[in-house]
Formats: structure tokens, sequence, C-alpha cells
């Protein structure tokens, strides 16, 4: 069901707002001619920036998520810096007083607007200049999301930071490699739509285009890594590179299956086949979310997967030799693409901009309670969706779990998940053949309530519940089957080329 | 594809202190390594040599700064060899104390530097919340958190305090629950089995015939702990039994057995230490002043040429030997040659060959198992 | 010792223990949440462990409150310390410099056992130069200084016991401003050096009841009333510890026969920005002011009653100096 708040209708759309504002006010002047194609250009330009800013901004969202949780986790507090430290000033100790070195006294306004606020909001303390400081750091008195903007605060140093290129590295493609991990990260944020009406850019086969646009970053780390003229990034890229490589292939066969089972290449569709059919895909294929879900673990690079980076042997990995606002960018690309999986976990599979039980709770008429419900902004629901994804999955498993060696997550990624992920698609293809139901569907995608398009049985919603009973029961009994008494098998084998032992030292 | 040199270290986040790892590599097997130590190396054998034989305890706690507490009782046992000094029974019992909450808490930073080796970072903040608790003890006891100069020739600096006995008590039986929730984490984690299982092989008679010693061969199968079999202090006095693992491949022990004997001798210091602060002569809550003959006996200053001292202790990390010629400077107040052994600069170098066969990858996973502490290994 | 009963790498050890037990761990941290699973699993900062606590730790926490009581100073923020919400479940963060140690466990800390910062008082130290031997560092130095010694400004029943002026030495005026200034100053929260409450001059002439000097800080000479005076010397043992050197060990305290030198139970407030700054003289190696002012008292009264011993010996001696000859007078005639 579409979502009511439909942002690219007002700013698209020939009778949307925008564009008919603007046509009306390019009327009668010279360039109506043209008024068309520039309230057009005008409209897609608002509405990029303004979806890109609340894809970007709502990313700190989940930076802050992140580092309270693993914190909770630790045993710990995690970030507390206080919001009123981004205006206190340092007494001029430090460059805190930037404002100061602008030419021609253009900061003393900067500099009263900081006097201002520090003495309004501020937690000070005039006579111990040092306690001043950590006063208002910290988290003492009123604050707002303690350690929110310390992610801002993280970032902007980086801009500071020595930014260099080393003697001997190929400087053409190591000037180049972030900016293909960077910019094709960001080529993602542009086509992921927070609703049915709130998107950049829609097009046809936008789930063929997400996986391409992920499988581009490969080749930037490979890149990275061979240009930096470093051995540890040598590894770190060379690892990385086979690691995505094993990893593509599954999740390609995931999304594979989620198309034929959504019937439709297109992401917004796909959310709309899942209202007007009835159950969320999650439901219908759990195996698929979950291979969705660790593929994209290993994609990230993240922990029980990163090993590319591993910082025990590897420093940083093929990131070693970047500095200042490169790095930054590189980590802030390696955040946009988890937040960027999470979406798409939530679009895939949980519903997308749908709220729970949309259909069947829209439509209770007492006390408009189901009016109410559609209020809220399919936007907000995707938000919550992946937040919760980011911090169930990503997050828990990277605090809970250790790392995983190299040769272990390729066996584990080509012998365990491709033939998983060869499963889910033949699955899909008999769900959609013989268990779907095309009377069921709903034909207008505005109605409320949701399809019956797996029914079965003359029960509502047979396929799904089935399914993810008996997902579950497999879950459960690998959970509990343990052989106590069988030797333990280990699941990965370790090949060496003489074990330690054998080797006597003078006599190799 | 050609075999290249990989210099991991000095600085590095991985080598557990400060040394040079160098491997070569054929791709990501390890193909030949090379160690590179002394880059902490201070002196203190020849420091010791112009200073008073109480002024030489302190230099020792900076031995292996995890595990100062060991080291100091080490260096005592030898100076008091040379002396010719007994101890009194509640001053061993109070040293006995403070060394297996030494033990703990150095077992407890070795881990917390080895999860995030193999990845797992919140072992890390964890292992530190749990050390907290014994270095408030040791802080009571001693002065400081983690250089106490506590021991003196001839007994401790001071008793303990009045009270403390009841918070040792709770403490470590609050440890013991702890130690099952790291087994629950780590133990019972299949990405941490799969990471140490078959990694790291070390066979016991290698090891042996190098001179390896202390959890690393009682990983191995060898009944070898020198608290049991030369029982000094009063190990022989209080419950316990030395934590030797049977391997379960016949290549030796493997990084999963380092890491299992070292939680047993958690467990078992927590044994020791209820058992000893039970049976301490002159009662748990009694506090001695400083000086008293319970805790402290009178011991000469000077040593004479030829006299010599030697101690055999369990540090942490494996055997410690300290050998004390008397007879230096100021008619014997210092020694003339005071030699250490440290248990990590023989193990190293064994095995920085142990690694050879495995991945780059479990470079850490081996160099954490064998806990190493280069402040004890450069001296 | 067999290996742990659960450690497969099986299907259930890949998703159900870790993840459990960073669950728990994270509710633990909450309120309210955390009681109910904390229990089982205890925590030890931020909750409440009666067992850690008996009478005697109590009664010396009591008596040492004051010797530990940096809560007066007004350098830190305000204390907010977790004794307010004593059974709330918090993460074991001890929020530096709001919370403090001292405050979750008092135990800690115990007067004479913790290796802080040194503190001397130099009224009854002996210049006997036991800690300069002993320290492994030499990180200790003996000096002079110019100071009105506790004898020559004593008041009341030991007073009149001090040294006399003399021409070449050295005499003192009290800085009435300072002395009042003084009545009210704390060196722990003050956190600067004690303001110098005498004004020195040498003596170059006495005649009478005055006497002219020479002010050290001017260089000019008056003439001033000697009962305004007080005697200074310039002998008096002081002293300068490099604390950059210092490794906290203690052994100074122990070799100290006087009682002179303790190590307080200060661990902050010993930074600088440069190593000059580290280098504590005199003034930084004070105690708190009532041991200090217990010991100069011990010390006075000592010192008091040495001199009239002293005294009484020398009236008796030229008591009987001058009666022999008037005995061999009388026993020549």
């Amino acid at each position: 069901m579409d979502d009511r708040y439909d942002l690219v209708g007002f700013f698209i759309d020939k009778e949307g707002g925008f564009r008919s504002t603007l046509m009306s006010l390019l009327d009668g002047s010279p360039l109506s001619d043209s008024a068309g194609s520039i309230s057009f250009a005008a409209g897609t330009f608002a509405l990029v920036n303004i979806v890109f800013l609340m894809l970007f901004f709502s990313q700190f969202a989940i930076l802050w998520i992140e580092r309270k949780a693993v914190a909770r986790m630790q045993d710990r507090y995690g970030a507390t810096t206080a919001l009123r430290s981004l205006w206190v000033g340092e007494n001029g100790v430090t460059a805190g007083e930037w404002w100061n070195m602008l030419p021609f006294g253009a900061g003393k306004p900067i500099g009263a607007l900081n006097g201002w606020l520090n003495k309004r909001f501020g937690n000070r303390d005039e006579n111990f200049p040092t306690v001043d400081r950590v006063n208002n750091r910290s988290w003492m008195g009123k604050t707002i999301f303690p350690g929110f903007f310390q992610n801002v605060a993280d970032g902007m140093k980086f801009l500071v930071k020595e930014h260099m290129v080393p003697q001997r590295a190929d400087r053409l493609i190591f000037e180049v490699s972030p900016f293909l991990i960077v910019s094709s990260t960001l080529l993602i944020l542009g086509m992921i739509p927070l609703s049915s009406g709130i998107y950049a850019t829609n097009p046809d086969l936008s789930i063929l285009y997400a996986i391409a646009i992920f499988g581009i970053a490969p080749i930037g780390v490979f890149f990275a890594g061979w240009s930096s003229n470093n051995k540890y990034t040598l590894i770190g890229g060379i690892r990385s590179a086979a690691q995505l490589t094993a990893y593509e292939i599954p999740l390609l066969l995931t999304l594979l299956s989620v198309a034929v089972l959504s019937g439709t290449f297109n992401i917004i569709d796909s959310i709309h086949f899942q209202h007007s059919a009835g159950s969320w895909n999650i439901f219908l294929m759990p195996l698929g979310a979950a291979l969705f879900l660790v593929t994209m673990i290993a994609e990230v690079e993240r922990v029980p997967f990163d090993m590319p980076e591993a910082e025990a042997e590897l420093v940083e990995g093929w990131w070693t030799e970047y500095g200042g606002m490169r790095f930054g960018m590189l980590f802030m690309a390696e955040y946009i693409r988890t937040y960027a999986a999470c979406f798409l976990f939530t679009h895939f599979f949980l519903g997308g901009w749908h709220l729970p039980f949309q259909g069947t709770i829209g439509s209770i008429e007492m006390l408009g309670i189901g009016s109410a419900y559609l209020l809220i902004p399919g936007a907000v629901m995707t938000l919550v969706k992946s937040w919760l994804v980011f911090l169930i999955v990503f997050v828990w498993a990277r605090f809970a779990l250790a790392r995983i060696r190299t040769d272990q997550i390729l066996e584990f990624g080509w012998r365990m998940l491709l033939p998983l992920a060869v499963l889910q698609v033949v699955l899909a293809f008999v769900y959609r053949l013989y268990l779907f139901n095309p009377d069921g569907m709903l034909a207008d995608k505005n109605a409320s309530g949701t399809g019956s398009a797996w029914d079965a049985i003359g029960l509502p919603a047979v396929v799904p519940i089935l399914t993810t009973l008996f997902w579950l029961a497999i879950f459960v009994i690998y959970l509990n089957d343990e052989d106590k008494s069988a030797t333990p098998e280990r699941m990965f084998h370790v090949h060496t080329i003489e074990p330690a032992g054998t080797v006597v030292p003078g006599k190799e | 594809m050609a075999q290249m040199w990989i210099t991991m270290g000095p600085q590095h986040p991985m080598t557990h202190g400060l040394w040079t790892l160098r491997v070569k590599v054929d791709g990501e097997t390890v193909v030949d390594t090379d160690a590179e130590l002394g880059y902490i190396h201070r002196g203190v054998e020849k420091i010791a040599e112009a200073r008073d034989f109480t002024q030489i305890t302190p230099y020792c706690d900076r031995l292996c700064y995890v595990s100062a507490m060991t080291w100091a009782n080490s260096y005592i046992y030898a100076a008091e060899d040379l002396l010719e000094v007994e101890v009194p029974e509640r001053a061993e019992y109070i040293r006995l104390i403070s060394a297996e909450c030494q033990r703990l808490a150095s077992h407890l930073m070795w881990l917390g530097a080895y999860g995030p080796d193999i990845g797992s970072l919140t072992l890390m903040t964890w292992c530190m919340r749990d050390r907290e608790m014994f270095l408030d003890l040791l802080q009571e006891l001693g002065g400081s958190r983690m250089h106490y100069n506590y021991p003196r020739v001839g007994g401790v600096k001071r008793d303990i305090p009045v009270g403390f006995a009841d918070r040792l008590v709770a403490k470590v039986k609050l440890f013991e629950k702890r130690i099952e929730e790291y087994e629950m984490m780590l133990d019972e984690s299949t990405i941490w089995l799969v990471r140490l299982q078959g990694v790291g092989y070390a066979n016991a008679e290698d090891m042996v015939n190098a001179g390896v010693s202390g959890p690393n061969i009682r990983a191995a199968g060898v009944n070898y702990d020198v608290r049991w079999a030369h029982p000094y202090s009063v190990y022989d006095q209080v419950d316990w039994e030395p934590a030797v693992e049977k391997p379960t491949s016949v290549k030796g022990a493997d990084c999963y057995d380092r890491y299992r004997v070292r939680m047993e001798e958690m467990r078992q210091s927590c044994k020791m230490i209820l058992d000893a602060i039970e049976r301490i002569p002159g009662g748990k809550n009694t506090n001695y002043s400083s000086g008293d003959e319970m805790i402290l006996a009178k011991a000469p200053t000077r040593a004479p040429e030829g006299a010599t001292g030697f101690s055999h202790y369990e540090c942490t990390r494996g055997a410690s030997q300290f050998y004390i010629q008397g007879g230096g400077d100021g008619r014997g107040k210092n020694p003339y040659r005071l030699s250490i052994r440290s248990p990590m600069f023989i193990t190293i170098p064994y095995v920085a060959k142990t690694m050879i066969g495995y991945k780059v990858a479990d470079i850490p996973a081996i160099m954490g198992s064998f806990d190493p502490c280069i402040g004890e290994t450069d001296r | 010792m067999p290996m742990h009963p659960h450690a497969q790498p099986n299907f259930r050890n890949l998703f159900w223990y870790p993840f459990k037990i960073t669950l728990i761990t994270a509710l633990r941290t909450f309120p309210f949440i955390g009681k109910r699973f904390g229990k089982r699993l205890g925590a030890y900062h931020n909750t409440s462990h009666p067992e850690f606590l008996d009478d005697a730790s109590r009664a010396r926490a009591a008596s040492s409150a004051e010797m530990n009581d940096i809560t007066r100073q007004e350098f830190a923020p305000d204390r907010v310390t977790s004794d307010l919400k004593p059974t709330l479940w918090k993460p074991q963060t001890v929020q530096y410099p709001y919370e403090r140690l001292e405050d979750m466990e008092p135990w800690l800390f115990v007067p004479g056992n913790y290796n802080g910062r040194i503190g001397v008082i130099w009224e009854t130290c002996t210049a006997c130069k036991m800690c300069v031997n002993i320290c492994p560092n030499d990180c200790l130095h003996m000096t002079t200084e110019l100071r009105v010694d506790v004898l020559d400004n004593a008041e009341g029943e030991h007073g009149g016991l001090g040294m006399e002026l003399e021409v070449g030495k050295f005499a003192a005026v009290p800085k009435e401003e300072v002395v009042k200034e003084l009545a009210t100053f704390n060196h722990v929260t003050a956190h600067q050096d004690v303001p110098q409450e005498w004004r020195f001059a040498e003596v170059l002439d006495l005649s009478g009841t005055s006497a002219t000097v020479r002010w050290n800080d001017s260089g000019k000479e008056s003439v001033v009333e000697q009962s305004e005076l007080r005697t200074a010397d310039d002998q008096i043992v002081s002293g300068r510890i490099d604390l950059g050197r210092c490794m906290f060990c203690g052994l100074c305290m122990e070799s100290c026969g006087f009682t002179s030198f303790f190590m307080t139970n200060e661990y902050d407030g010993m930074s600088g920005f440069t190593r000059q700054d580290l280098w504590f003289d005199a003034s930084r190696t004070r105690v708190l002011p009532s041991v200090h002012q217990e010991a100069v008292d011990a010390e006075l009264a000592k010192r008091a009653s040495k001199e009239r011993t002293k005294r009484a010996k020398k009236a008796a001696k030229a008591a009987a100096e001058t009666a022999k000859p008037a005995e061999a007078q009388k026993g020549d005639a």
C-alpha cells in the first residue's frame, strides 16, 4: 500500500506542488518556454538532495546506536560527550576558538554567540578553568543524547589529520581507489527508497542495480591494497578480494530468489508484492533471510568476517596507508554499506515501509484507531526497522563473536552458503510456481487490507506460517542436537605444510 | 609466487610487548620466522650491582610488570637464601596469597589481550573489569596497583589489614562465578574453538628440550609445576593441584589446550587463596604492626664474598630463577652479580618456530596463547 | 584435565552462548532490568556489597575520612557519588572525576598503606639523610632554607625559649594579611603554594630595644623594635623531591625513623607541563593540616622541654661556678 507522504509526487509530478508553483512563477517571464524543464531540474535537484541528506544524517543514529550498544555489552557507558561541548571554547588554549582566526574580524559574531550559549546553557565554573573543560565535555548536568555528536567530532577530526601518499606507492591508483569505493557506496544510497513516495530514483531493475553496485567496491579494495606498496595492505587486499568474491554469489542467489518470489526486479514493487500477497518475505523464506544477513556481514567486512582489516595482524589491512579524510571516508563508507544492507534487508524481507499488520489494523474503524495508525509515516517505519536490524544483527554479532580465519571464511562461503543459496533458489521457484495463488493478489496498490495469495486449503496465511514453523523447528533441533559422546569433528580443516614438532632446529 | 618477509613490530597491536617478529610468508602460509628482542632492555642486572638488597626489590617488580608480585617474591627468595634468613610462617602465607592474587590478575590480563587478538573485542573490557577486583586487593595490601615493593628480606612489608580477609573471600567467590561467564563466551563459542583448536601444536618433548616451562608445558601433559615439584613457601600445605591438560592430539598441545590450562589455573589459584586465608597462622583478622616478628624476621644486610643465593620460583609464565653472588660494593651490601633467568626469554624463540606451517592469521593466536611478556624477556 | 564439556564447534555454540551472555551483560547495566538478571552474575562497582564492609573497615574509613577527604577540594566538580543510588545497577565504569573510587570503596587508600604523593613534616625532620641514602633512584635532595623555627615562634607556655637575635643572623616579621589568609587556607584544595607569612631581614645592629635590619626583599634598611622580630635561621633543613624520578616504592617512608616522612593518600594533583614542574619543593610536600599541626605541637613540646632542661643545667652550672669561688674565698678566709 502506498504511503500517504509522497515527496516524489510533490517534487516531480507536473501537477505536484513544487513544479506547478515554479511553473506558474516562471509564467510570463522570458524563461516560460523552458519552464517545464527548469522546474523538472529544480524538482529533481531538491528531491535528490533531501533524500540523500535524510539518509546520510540518519546514519549518525546508527553510529550512536552501535557505540552505546557495544558499551553496554562490555559493561561500560560508552561515549558520554555532551551536546554542550560543541560550543564550549577552550579559553584560548587551543584552536577551539577557531572563529578568532577568521580574517577581518568576521568571527566576532560567532564568538558572541558562543559566549551567550555558554552563559545560558553551559556548565561553567569560572574559578577553575580546567574543571570548566571537564564539566562541559561530559555528561554531568543536563544532556541530550550523550555521546551522539562524538561521531561527528570523530569525523571532523579526520579533516585535520595528515594526508599522505607513500613515496613508492602507485600514486594514481592509490588516490583513485577511495573514490571508487566511496562513490559506489553513495550510489547505493541513491536508489534506496525510504517509502513509496520518498526516493531519489527508482529504476526498473533496482535489485540488480543494488547488487551490481555492491560489487564495485571489491575492485576498489583490491586496488587500495595493491597500490599502497605495503605488505600488510597487500595481504589485506587479497584476502578482501577473495572474501568478497566468495560471498557475492550466495548474495546474488538470495536476491534472485527474492526477485523470483516477488515477480519483479524493482524494490518498490517487491514491497507492494509483499503487501498485496499478504505476508512479509521473511516468513516465506527464512533461510534466505538468514543467508542474506550472513553474506551481507561478510560483504561489509564486519566481525566475524573482518579478516581483511584485522587489527591483530594487519594493523588496518588495506586501509593502513590512508590518512586524513580519505581514511575517514573509507570508514564512513563501511558504515554506509552496512546501513544500505540494513535498508535492503528491511525492504526485501521485512516489508519496507509497511507498518506491522497494516492492513488489519488500518481497517479498524472503531475509535479511529485505524486511521490514526495509518498516520505513522512509512519512512519512520523503514528507519526504525533498519535500526533494529542493525542493532540485533550487525552490532550484536560483532561484539559477541570472534574473527574467523580467512581460509575458514572462504570454506564457509563456498561449501556451506553456496549450496544453501541454491536450495533457496529452488524453493523460491517451487513456491512461486506451485504455492502462489495469483487470485489472492490485491489489484489496487492503495487498497487497505492484505491479500491472500499465500492462503491454502482454505486457511489464511498457511504458507508463511508453515514455512516459518518448519525452519524454526529445524533451527531448534540443530541447536539442541548435541551428541555428547562423539569426538569433536572439526568443521573446518586445517592444512599445514609441516606441523610444529616435526621441525628440528638446525636440521631444516 | 615469491615469498616475502613481513615485519610485525616493534609497534604492532598484536605483539604483547615491544619486540619484532619477522615472518616469511608464501601467500598466507608462514614459512620462516625470526624474532628480535631487546627493545626494553633496561639493564636491571647491572643496576642491581649498585643497590642494596632492599633497594633491588622495586626493580624486580618492574621486570614483568603484569605479574609484579611474583617476580619480587622470586628475587626475595634468592636474597633470603643468600643472607640465610628464616622467614616466619605468617609471612609465607601472606606471600602465597599475594602471589596467587597476582597470578589471577596476570592471567586476566593475558585473556584480555588474547581476546582482541582473536577478534572478540568484548573480552578485553570484561577482563579489565574483573582484574580491578584483584588490583584493589593488592592495592590494599601493597600500596599500589602495579608495583608494590611489598616483600622484604625476611618477610613482608606490612601485615594484611583488618577486614581484608572478608573482602578477599567475597571477591574470589564472585570471580569463580565469573570464570563460568567467560567459559560461556569462549569455550561455548564455535568461532573461538575453530580459531584455537588445531592451531599451534607444540610437542611436549620439544618444549622440554627447549627449556619451556610453566602453563605452556602443562598444556602438553607435562606435570611440572615448580610449586608442586619443588615446593617453596607453604605451597605444600594448602589444598590445590597443578592444572595439567592432556592434549587430545598426539602432535602436542594446541592453543586451545594452553588456554584451558590458564583457565584451570585461575580456578586453582582461587582455591589456594580460599584455603590459605583460613589457615593463616595468627588469624585472618589480626593485624600485626610493620616489623613485628610475626611478619618480618631480622635479616643481615651484608653478604660476604663467596656467598651465593638461588631461588627457583613458579612465575606466571614459567619457572624463573634468580642467582645472586654476594660480596659486591659496600663490603657486601650490594650483590656482586644478580642473574635472572626469565622463562619468556627461553620460550619466545621456541614459539617463533612453532608458527611455521600455519597461516598468517594464526600468528597472533599462537603468540598470544604462549602469553609473552617482554618486560621479563628483556630485563 | 579434560576439555570443557561443551567445547565443541557445532551449530549451537555458534549462535547460542556468546549471544546469550552478551545480552545478559548488557541488560545488567540498566536499572531495574539489571536487578532481575544481576543477582546470578554479581557485579562489583556500583552495587552494594555488604560482605565487603565490616565494622573495622567502616571505623577505619571514618577515622581516615579527613585524611582521605578530598570532597572539599573545590577544583573538582561537585562530587556526585553512587552512594546516592546504591542499589541501581549500572555499568562497572567509575566516572572519574565525578565518582571517585574512595567513595565507592572506602576501605581503599588506607592511611599508611597507599604509596601516594610524598609528604614531609619539615619541622620534625632531623636531617639524618636516611631517606636520601635509601632512595634507589636518587630523587631526594636535601637543602636548607630560611625559616622561622618552631621554638622561635612559640608563644604561651613554650615561649621565650628560642634563639636570641644576633648580628649577622636573620630575623623575621610576620605579615599580618597573610596570617589572616592562612587561617582559612587549605593547601589541599587551593592547588597553589602556601603564601609566605614572614618577611625576612638580616640583622645589622642591635642596640637597646631596637634593631637595625636590612630587608631581604627590598634591600632597604630600617630600624625595628626587637619585640616585633622573631629569630630566623637559614640552616633549617628543607628539601626537594624529583617526582619525575620517584617510583613510589615507599622505602624512604620506611627508613624515616622519626616519622617525618610520609606517603600520603593523594593519587592525583601531581601533574605538570614540564619536567621542572615535577620537582616538588618543600611547600608542595605538605601533609594534611591536622596531621601537621599534631606533629608540630609534639615537636614543639619536645624541643621546649629539651631547651628548658638545657637552660636549667646551664643555670645550675653557672650557679655552681659562682658558688665555687665564693667557697674558695670562704675557704681561703
